[in-house]
């Protein structure tokens, strides 16, 4: 199957080779016929591809051990659908998968306007032909990038896939990120389809923009999943690090974030042409840039990969396509002057100037510290990136509430009274009665040092955030009663659906913005965060069947919170099929501890938090190499906060200095045991007393974002959907 | 105006954190260097931020800053001295101690003799920071110039090719 798929990546190089040279002929020869056979070959070449991605997910699933890919990043004891869901968990499989999505939305997009008759669509097909030509010789050439790589001789086992991406959220995260990204494509080669072409009139954008929200979602969505991911599996009590990778699919979506919001000004006042093109040229680069940072391996950081084969050609063919489609948007500019000119610096134009000045800050910000370490020679980490991003992230807030209410042409004096004065000052009114009520609101430890700064962002967001929500139901507000007055028999609510359903582009635009609002509330939750560690004491307990118990009668205070531990127990988990028999393969071993919390002296909850140890199993040998740690936290959620517990390290509780190896010695107590003596002979062997690591974390307010996060799918979502109408 | 509102963070910007120490002065030694040194696993976090389940060195590395401060050492002399070393005498420590038991002669060494410059959690941001800067600064600069620029222009569009627009995007939708 490796000969098989490995064909099918060479027919499609040869298919694309093909299918430039047919468009390059029929464009310079105006030859119709060549167009067409260079446009049906392109499309042809999705079928080639898929059928790779088929075969690669078909060996996958078969535990194919003459393929390294599979090897490397599946395993037998694996339920069959980590065993698919692995084909992206790597480096070729993933760079197949961005392939295989290129190529099905050219398919549709080619599909689409297949009897279109246009000078524009052949410099689509010549862009989108580059692109895949681009992804399909990595996929020959260099050997990271090859999913069909030969083990010779055959591996003896699979390594299986990282129990870190052995996660609902790491399903669906890698997928969700790659349709963001991938689809930038079509918009992009529509954009530079009218630039070349110079049939730059302001209705191409319409096509453009709902390609652009779909990517700009999709993109949206992959960056929360990946954040929910990192809360509930990384267990380090948080859900942002600004990673390289967090980083690298940050900055396409700002700069999407920032093209949605500029191609408006066009639409309506035909301004920002030369702006929007360059936009969507640095936007789309920079989603190349980002499956860069992710697969070459240049930068390191937490999740980043190993070093790559592809890191070089990669990075020049990007360097090469923007200057590229830099140059000729230089060429081209006497075709994008503006129509009309920026009036008032206040105005809804102007805040709009100012939302992109700031997202294309931030995304410089963001770039310039993920480089850091090779152009400064030092590494930025999350405090740098915090002291940019948390002033910038206000500023938004603050545009995000004000635009809406702005008026096109005018000044924002000439409308303040009439418009923005009462959001701002049911803004003021709630920070006020925020500064007066966080600090007997939000748990704090006796022993924590306050973040004035930090308290300080946190009311000029709960005041901005009031502002933008009060903004948004007075448009709302504003909006039924004008409907109402249209149509009398409609009630309130009524007119409101109707309202969102007739307008959903501003509408359900400002959903969106309601959506982020929560988010950043939520974020401003960090400045009363709270994290320590406690040590609890543990006696070894007889072991009840295969378990390992220790005991423990300790207690620790959080604030008002108390900390009672409970068993701590050593227990096999099976990986895979429950009714499997347990084997080296397939046996986690699991720490478990339980511990009953109470919150003002009432009982909260008891929370088992657990460290499992999966084993790595050699692809040579077979045998066992070593264990993979990962953290499975326990967090209690409530609107106010989240009370967040992981278990940490175990250590000797007696003399001994160094910290035992308890899931070596659960193996072999577990696998080594013939008979009930040698199992408590086994048993005896394990420290008699304990000390275990409790790391704590109370995390304010992080419910609103996930909040945030489902209303910011929904509302996208409406937006996207062909429900309602759209009125430009 | 707004955009000025970046440069206050670098003077300002702080964190909250929760240590074993119990008198307040320690305690805000405790933050300065904490803050200061980075994780010995994950240098991409403060020392502070990196909990025991991330890297159980740089937790054992916090309690043995912990002994320092309770020695009396100040923020600047401890964070001085894990770039150039507490000499010698730190292996009685009983946390280098447990280093040297179980292995890690680079963590006894990087105390001993220093971890260098590369321990520091927070390099100088003072390049990068100018640079962003000056680049904000030729952001608005060019905004500005476009305010400033003549008022409003006729309107460029020719009917013709707005009719044949029409009609392409008719023909998608």
């Amino acid at each position: 199957m490796n000969t098989f798929g490995s064909f099918c990546i060479i027919i499609s190089v040869a298919l694309l080779l093909f299918s430039l040279l047919q468009t390059i002929y029929g464009i310079a020869k105006k030859d119709s016929n060549a167009i067409e056979l260079g446009r049906t070959t392109l499309m042809a070449n999705a079928m080639v591809i898929l059928l790779a991605f088929i075969t690669l997910m078909t060996q996958l699933t078969r535990m194919d051990l003459s393929n390294y890919y599979v090897v490397m990043h599946s395993g037998e004891h694996l339920p069959i659908f980590y065993r698919i869901t692995s084909i992206w968990s790597g480096s070729s499989g993933s760079l197949l998968f961005w392939n295989l999505l290129l190529n099905i939305f050219s398919f549709y997009v080619l599909y689409e306007t297949r009897k279109l008759y246009s000078d524009r669509l052949p410099i689509l097909n010549l862009v989108l032909g580059i692109l895949a030509i681009f992804f399909s010789f990595l996929a020959v050439y260099f050997p990271d990038a090859q999913p069909f790589r030969e083990f010779q001789p055959k591996a003896v086992v699979g390594r299986g896939l990282n129990p870190l991406l052995q996660h609902w959220a790491m399903i669906i995260h890698p997928p969700i990120l790659y349709i963001g990204y991938v689809s930038f494509a079509i918009p992009f080669g529509v954009a530079m389809s009218a630039l070349v072409t110079g049939s730059l009139s302001s209705d191409w954008l319409k096509q453009i923009r709902k390609w652009t929200l779909f990517s700009w979602f999709f993109l949206g969505v992959g960056i929360l999943l990946g954040s929910k991911w990192a809360y509930e599996e990384l267990g380090w009590g948080g859900y942002w690090a600004w990673d390289p990778v967090e980083n690298a699919s940050l900055m396409p979506w700002l700069l999407a974030s920032a093209f949605i919001h500029s191609i408006i000004i066009e639409e309506r006042r035909g301004m920002l042409k030369f702006w929007n093109m360059f936009l969507i040229i640095l936007t789309f680069h920079f989603t190349l840039l980002g499956t860069w940072i992710t697969r070459s391996g240049v930068l390191e950081g937490p999740h980043s990969f190993s070093k790559s084969t592809i890191g070089t050609p990669f990075i020049i063919f990007i360097i090469i396509s923007f200057f590229i489609y830099i140059g000729i948007l230089l060429y081209k500019k006497d075709k994008l002057q503006p129509e009309r000119n920026l009036e008032a610096l206040t105005s809804k134009e102007g805040s709009f100037f100012l939302n992109n000045f700031i997202l294309v800050l931030a995304c410089l910000v963001i770039l310039l510290g993920v480089f850091s370490p090779l152009l400064y020679g030092k590494e930025f980490k999350s405090p740098w990136y915090n002291s940019w991003g948390v002033p910038a992230g206000i500023l938004l807030l603050l545009l995000m509430g004000a635009s809406p209410l702005l008026a096109w042409r005018k000044g924002a004096d000439s409308i303040f009274f009439s418009t923005l004065a009462k959001p701002l000052l049911f803004g003021i009114i709630s920070a006020f009665m925020y500064s007066i009520l966080y600090s007997q609101f939000f748990t704090r430890s006796d022993y924590s040092i306050s973040d004035t700064l930090g308290e300080v962002y946190s009311v000029l967001t709960i005041g901005l955030g009031a502002f933008t929500i009060a903004g948004i139901f007075q448009e709302f507000h504003r909006g039924i009663l004008a409907r109402r007055e249209q149509f009398s028999g409609e009630s309130y609510i009524g007119a409101g659906i109707q309202l969102l359903m007739k307008n959903k582009r501003r509408y359900g635009g400002y959903l969106v913005h309601f959506s982020m609002v929560l988010i950043f509330v939520g974020y401003a939750g960090n400045a009363f965060k709270e994290n320590t560690s406690f040590r609890f004491f543990y006696t070894l307990s007889e072991p009840k069947g295969d378990e390992i118990v220790y005991r423990s009668q300790d207690k620790a205070f959080l604030g008002n919170y108390t900390i009672e531990a409970g068993n701590l127990r050593i227990l096999p988990m099976i990986n895979g099929e429950e009714q499997s028999e347990p084997n080296l393969f397939n046996v986690i071993v699991t720490q478990r501890a339980a511990y009953k919390i109470q919150r003002n002296q009432n009982h909260l909850e008891e929370m088992v938090t657990e460290r499992r140890f999966y084993p790595q199993i050699s692809h040579l040998s077979g045998g066992f190499e070593t264990h993979i740690p990962t953290s499975e936290p326990a967090i209690h959620s409530s609107p106010k906060e989240d009370f967040y517990i992981q278990l940490g390290a175990i250590e000797s509780g007696g003399d001994a200095l160094e910290n035992p190896d308890l899931s070596l010695m659960f193996m072999d107590y577990y696998f080594g045991s013939k008979n009930f003596l040698d199992k408590v002979n086994q048993a005896r062997k394990f420290p008699t007393q304990i000390v275990a690591n409790l790391e704590v974390w109370i995390n304010p307010l992080v419910k609103l974002i996930w909040l945030g996060s489902v209303m910011f799918f929904l509302s996208g979502l409406y937006i996207l959907l062909p429900i309602g109408t759209s009125r430009g | 105006m707004s955009f000025f509102i970046f440069l206050l963070p670098i003077f300002l910007y702080a964190e909250s954190v929760s240590t074993n120490l119990t008198d307040p002065v320690m305690i805000e030694t405790y933050r300065d260097v904490t803050t200061n040194i980075r994780c010995i696993c994950l240098p991409s976090l403060p020392i502070k931020s990196c909990s025991f389940n991330n890297c159980v060195v740089s937790a054992e590395l916090k309690l043995f800053i912990e002994n320092r401060i309770r020695m009396g050492e100040s923020s600047e002399v401890i964070i001085q001295k894990m770039i150039n070393g507490f000499g010698e005498s730190a292996i009685d420590d009983p946390i280098v101690q447990k280093f040297k038991v179980q292995g890690s002669l680079n963590m006894v060494n990087g105390v001993v003799y220093g971890f260098g410059e590369k321990i520091l959690a927070e390099p100088s941001p003072i390049g990068i920071n100018l640079t962003i800067f000056l680049v904000g600064i030729f952001g608005l600069l060019l905004i500005f110039y476009y305010f400033k620029k003549n008022s409003a222009r006729p309107n460029r569009v020719s009917p013709e090719n707005r009719n044949q627009s029409k009609k392409y995007l008719q023909e998608l939708d």
